[in-house]
């Protein structure tokens, strides 16, 4: 009975050592992957893995001890809904009962989950392999769920598992086999284990670092592959899951910006009505690029990295400074535009954009970063505000055909003011080539047939341009448009066919792309200058509040710009009527009405401060009033008045008194008295600095963390970025690597620190020798160089293999030890002198037989070690 | 330091009577060997069991010498029945019966009364051979005796000699002729041993002196007395016997009793027989305490015969292996005295 119960207890052990802490562990991992995507409410796995614990050690423990699954399973269960029911009757307020209850639930599940686990694997054999295979089928769920594919990810995801299986499934069978457990058996099985592992780590690091290559190559067309499948619009999502616009755009067989639900981009307010006084806002699209470049061969209108007179403002919001502006006056020059312009104001709210896009009608020339109001923090991520000029006779409306009749008379004046123009001669002549030029083939070729046909009764551009349009809108006999707008235009029967050419002449389906290509090769057959543009389309929903446009993803659009010659870029827009832009996918929101409009921005230092009147002085090394921008080489004193201001940093509200010296920040004001300040564009800057009033009433203070620290951070940030991928891989198979030389290693020296061990334990140096180390070591270092005991006993083995071998007196000496051991009769001092010489005779012996290199190479040997400790050698004859 | 060597002079005092005791065990196994030849261990084994106060079972296949062995032991210490040893040598046969062996009541004339005629069991040494071909009337006649130690018919009960030696030969099992003695039988001899055939060299040697074989029997002398014998088997009983020793010893018995490959385990009686046969085996070889190769040495002939296995493989190996695991224990332990 009692090496019954001793072997219970040492199969609880093994159960529980090498096959519930490792099934635990894969738990966790496993739970940790599924806590990244279901919200237990508690999202805490490490709690979660504990209570799957407790189920798998109870349960193990108990079947382990030969009780009944059944009875006990059922008796827990009653118990688990007791505890349920008695937590939900309890009555705590209302919300904590239910917390309890669903962390109670959270328990039971897993503690089930554990403790049926705990019975599979203490009583069924193949158990593990379903156990495996569950986290297995985990594993792929979790790589499938995450949206990114790489092979570190799937490295580090199925290498664990992987490795898991293998153990587990080894490892039960093998927990199984030694029920009787012995010494001997159980280093066997440590091993193989040890050896598994290792075996399998090499083969995996190898299989690594020789697959790597073609795991990149795959990784690459899987991230081709899901980026193009999702967002094969004109917006692409960078991994901050911000938008930007591409610069490129080709007529693609389907469009993928048909979403259900397409986000929000920006809100913008522009401050634009027809005829200046009147109350009819006149939306203006948004550009963001112009695809004056194009690919014949893939059909691909691309940015061109050098526009002759480029009028594109490109800029980032986010490097510029708040309330700081960049202006690029050139591009009014470049625009070539002097009639019937006027400076339009745009402020611009960001929601999914990228902080880096800018997006501003045409002609724009200035952007300034403005700061949003608390109330609109968590809706809106930045906000800017920019000017452009823009032509009178620039409108979304401009196509359209429209009922209300201000907008009729607005598109019949302004065609007639187009009609003035009828040449294009008078233009620079690279301009006009560079927008005129064709690509020179077939397809060009039936399109200016097909254009003369179109346009043979007009004889102006805007005539032409009309006629063009028409084409577009045309009806046919049952009231039906010819060309449709469809997301999925489907690719051309002929394979390599240019899809254009299909759109324009057979399928007549297409959407923005292939109407914005095919007007923009027409208009120029017909040698208009025209160009594509990608932007926003603007739809007029501001019924409540005028002027302020909301922007959504599927308003992401192309179109052409004609260019008339004093009037500048038009849009013009032949998109086949696509209602679904018109309808916006929710409701518009409410608009930050409030737009701070900074008549004075300053920023510097504070050089003192006066904390009884909230007064400080300030060094000014910049500052900006309205709007224009004076930079200071010596930075200026200016006293600024604090009591009204609020002083930030970053979204912190700060009291004064928490302000310093040296504290550089920006100041604000809004005093409408520095509205009146409007100095001539050469007043020269110290004068303007006279005119300000001081003190300057400061409205807001934002302190700046130290800029320069900061920049620096970002940029070690974007270095670090760059390099942690890289060292990232490098340094899992470099961790891999020292592991397992480091194991290596170990292994290898491990028996010379046995060997070192046991000589020191024998204190052959000493007086009182310990005979039994002296032993010990004797026949450690014999096992080690190949001279095994075996099945003999010490003194059959000291005279039989160890004598006759190396000459020595091994068996003298095991006499000596075996009286000392078995009897009761003391040693002499002859025989502890004998002892205590016997070593190093015994040692010198045994080195003439093997050379130091035998001996080295014999000592790294570990399974001769192991031999040493194994209890049985199978049976002798 | 007197104190020391006072010890010394004890030790060296006793070492002195070691000596001449264990010469006398010298004497004896090197007498035996003038005639048998190449058998020194099993000579050594049978010393052990006469010095344990057992008895022996020889068994092996006809012409391994076994009674030459066993007669020549018999002489050895009892030749021609000087000095008051007396050696009996029955063979027996189908029909021999149990009063062949315990002597009957035979009616006397001159008293007119029955008086006990002995039979040859009232012996200080008894050769009992092929004791397999006997009925198992008789077999059990013998035995019973060798357990009791005395013999009763009728009312009355005869004590044996104080010293009452078996050794007793048998053909294997598988010869045809013969009752096999029954398991719980044979737990009643110590030890059970097979000589086997001697190596080639000694096989040769034995042709080339065939003539000498029983002229050496015949020349045999007796080297010992009894008294030296009775002295000799109280010394043996004074033998060193280490704890752990005694440890390995229950662990081999005990560890029978837990194997699957075994129907019939040792019994306790077996673990006294073995401590016992160590001490004599221990002292036969000169050595006042028992260490683990006496173990290795005589598990086999002392356990062996009194276990049954499950089948032929287990009956080869399992003891093995037992054991080995017993020596290796005892050769790893740490014993600080």
């Amino acid at each position: 009975m009692k090496t019954d119960k001793k072997n219970i207890l040492t199969k609880i052990l093994l159960h529980l050592i090498f096959l519930c802490i490792p099934a635990v562990v894969a738990a966790a991992f496993a739970l940790r992957g599924l806590n990244e995507y279901y919200a237990m409410l508690e999202n805490n796995w490490f709690v979660q893995t504990c209570f799957f614990f407790a189920g798998i050690v109870t349960a193990c423990i108990m079947f382990n001890l030969r009780l009944r699954f059944l009875p006990i399973t059922i008796i827990l269960v009653v118990i688990l809904i007791i505890i349920r029911t008695i937590i939900s009757n309890i009555e705590l307020f209302e919300f904590n009962t239910f917390f309890y209850l669903v962390r109670f639930q959270v328990f039971s599940t897993l503690f089930v989950t554990g403790w049926i686990c705990g019975w599979g694997f203490s009583r069924f054999k193949n158990f593990a392999i379903i156990f495996a295979a569950i986290i297995a089928v985990i594993a792929i769920f979790i790589t499938v769920s995450k949206s990114e594919f790489s092979f570190i990810g799937i490295l580090k995801t199925f290498l664990p598992i992987i490795l898991f299986a293998f153990y587990i499934i080894y490892m039960s069978s093998a927990v199984r086999n030694v029920i009787t457990f012995s010494r001997g058996r159980f280093y066997t099985f440590l091993r193989n284990l040890l050896g598994i592992i290792l075996l399998f780590l090499l083969m995996m690091s190898l299989v690594g670092l020789l697959m790597k290559p073609a795991f990149t190559e795959i990784e690459k067309t899987w991230d081709n592959k899901t980026r193009k499948n999702e967002y094969e619009g004109l917006l692409e999502r960078s991994s901050d899951s911000a938008y930007r616009m591409k610069d490129k755009m080709r007529p693609n067989p389907t469009f993928g910006r048909a979403k259900d639900n397409p986000e929000p981009m920006f809100v913008a307010y522009v401050d634009n009505y027809l005829d200046n006084d009147s109350e009819i806002p006149d939306p203006l699209y948004f550009v963001s690029y112009y695809l004056t470049n194009f690919d014949s061969f893939t059909e691909t209108f691309e940015k061109d990295s050098v526009i002759p007179y480029n009028d594109l403002f490109q800029t980032a919001p986010s490097k510029i400074d708040l309330y700081f502006s960049q202006t690029d006056t050139a591009i009014m020059k470049t625009a070539l535009a002097d009639t019937l312009t006027k400076i339009v104001d745009i402020d611009v709210y960001n929601i999914n954009l990228s902080p880096t896009e800018f997006v501003a009608p045409l002609t724009s020339f200035f952007c300034q970063p403005i700061a949003i109001e608390n109330d609109y923090k968590t809706q809106f991520k930045s906000a800017y505000r920019a000017k452009s000029v823009v032509s009178d006779l620039n409108s979304a409306y401009f196509v359209y055909p429209s009922r209300d009749e201000l907008l009729l008379i607005y598109q019949q004046q302004r065609y007639d003011i187009l009609a003035t123009v009828e040449n294009f001669d008078d233009l620079p002549e690279l301009f006009y080539s560079y927008y005129t030029r064709l690509p020179d083939n077939d397809f060009i070729d039936s399109l200016k047939k097909l254009t003369s046909e179109i346009t043979a009764n007009a004889k102006t551009p805007v005539e032409k341009i009309i006629a063009i349009r028409n084409h577009f809108l045309a009806v046919d006999e049952f009231g039906e448009p010819v060309f449709k707008y469809t997301e999925n235009p489907g690719i051309p029967g002929i394979p390599g066919a240019s899809k254009l050419a299909h759109f324009l002449f057979d399928s007549h389906k297409g959407y923005c792309a292939h109407f914005a290509g095919a007007t923009l090769f027409m208009l120029r057959a017909c040698e208009i200058p025209a160009r594509l543009t990608v932007g926003f389309a603007t739809v007029d929903r501001s019924d409540k509040n005028k002027g302020w446009y909301w922007f959504y993803e599927d308003q992401a659009h192309a179109w052409v710009q004609v260019y008339f010659p004093k009037f500048g870029w038009l849009d013009f827009d032949t998109t086949a009527g696509n209602d679904d832009m018109e309808e916006s996918p929710q409701p518009d929101g409410t608009p930050p009405m409030q737009i701070n409009k900074a008549n004075f921005a300053g920023t510097g230092k504070i050089t003192a401060l006066d904390t009884v009147n909230k007064l400080i002085d300030f060094a000014l090394e910049k500052m900006i009033v309205n709007d224009n921008e004076y930079i200071f080489e010596k930075s200026k004193q200016i006293v600024l008045d604090m009591t009204m201001a609020k002083i930030l940093r970053d979204t912190v509200n700060l009291k004064f008194s928490e302000l310093a010296d040296n504290d550089s920040g920006l100041s604000l004001s809004f005093d409408e008295t520095l509205k009146d300040i409007k100095p001539a564009i050469n007043t020269p800057k110290d004068e303007v600095f006279e005119m300000i009033p001081k003190p300057v009433k400061i409205d807001e203070f934002r302190i700046d963390a130290d800029k320069d620290t900061e920049k620096k951070n970002e940029k070690s940030d974007i270095d670090n970025n760059l390099q942690k991928d890289h060292t990232n891989k490098i340094s899992i198979f470099a961790v891999l690597a020292i592991v397992l030389s480091a194991i290596l290693i170990l292994m290898m020296i491990f028996p010379y620190i046995i060997f070192k061990y046991y000589k020191y334990k024998s204190k052959l140096k000493s007086k009182n020798v310990n005979i039994f180390y002296v032993y010990k070591t004797s026949m450690f270092l014999l096992n080690q160089l190949g001279c095994e005991r075996k099945n003999m006993t010490p003194l059959q083995f000291a005279s039989t293999v160890a004598d006759k071998k190396y000459e020595t007196e091994f068996e003298k000496f095991m006499i000596i030890y075996l009286q000392f051991k078995y009897s009761d009769i003391a040693i002499t001092s002859d025989e502890k002198k004998f002892v205590s010489k016997f070593y190093y005779n015994f040692k010198n012996k045994i080195h003439t037989k093997h050379s130091k290199f035998e001996r080295v190479k014999r000592f790294l040997n570990l399974k001769q070690t192991l031999k040493f400790y194994a209890n049985n050698y199978g049976t002798t004859k | 330091m007197q104190i020391i060597m006072e010890q010394q002079n004890e030790t060296t005092k006793q070492n002195n009577q070691q000596s001449q005791i264990t010469n006398k065990i010298q004497l004896l196994i090197d007498n035996i060997e003038t005639v048998i030849k190449g058998k020194r261990s099993k000579i050594e084994m049978i010393v052990s069991v006469l010095l344990a106060r057992g008895h022996v079972l020889l068994e092996d296949n006809p012409g391994t010498g076994k009674t030459l062995l066993a007669r020549t032991l018999a002489q050895s210490i009892a030749a021609n029945n000087t000095k008051g040893l007396q050696f009996k040598r029955i063979q027996f046969t189908p029909d021999l019966l149990p009063m062949d062996l315990i002597g009957s009541h035979i009616f006397d004339d001159a008293k007119k009364d029955f008086i006990f005629k002995k039979g040859p069991l009232f012996c200080n040494v008894l050769l009992a051979d092929e004791i397999n071909r006997a009925s198992p009337k008789v077999q059990s006649a013998l035995l019973e005796s060798m357990a009791e130690s005395q013999i009763s018919i009728g009312d009355l009960t005869y004590k044996l000699q104080d010293l009452f030696f078996v050794i007793a030969t048998q053909n294997p099992i598988e010869i045809e002729g013969t009752y096999p003695l029954p398991e719980a039988q044979l737990d009643r001899f110590f030890m059970k041993l097979s000589l086997d055939y001697v190596d080639s060299e000694t096989e040769a040697d034995i042709y080339r002196n065939y003539l000498k074989i029983d002229e050496n029997l015949h020349a045999i002398k007796q080297v010992l007395s009894l008294n030296d014998i009775l002295e000799l088997q109280t010394e043996t009983d004074k033998i060193y016997v280490h704890d752990e020793i005694i440890a390995s010893v229950r662990n081999i018995v005990t560890s029978t009793r837990n194997d699957a490959n075994i129907l019939l385990p040792c019994s306790t009686r077996s673990g006294i027989i073995f401590i016992k046969c160590l001490k004599a085996f221990a002292f036969v070889n000169n050595r006042p305490f028992v260490i683990e190769d006496d173990i290795k040495t005589l598990a086999q002939p002392i356990l062996h015969h009194r276990i049954i296995f499950k089948n032929s493989d287990a009956r080869k190996k399992t003891l093995h292996s037992l054991v080995d695991k017993e020596i290796t224990r005892l050769a790893k332990l740490k014993i600080n005295n």
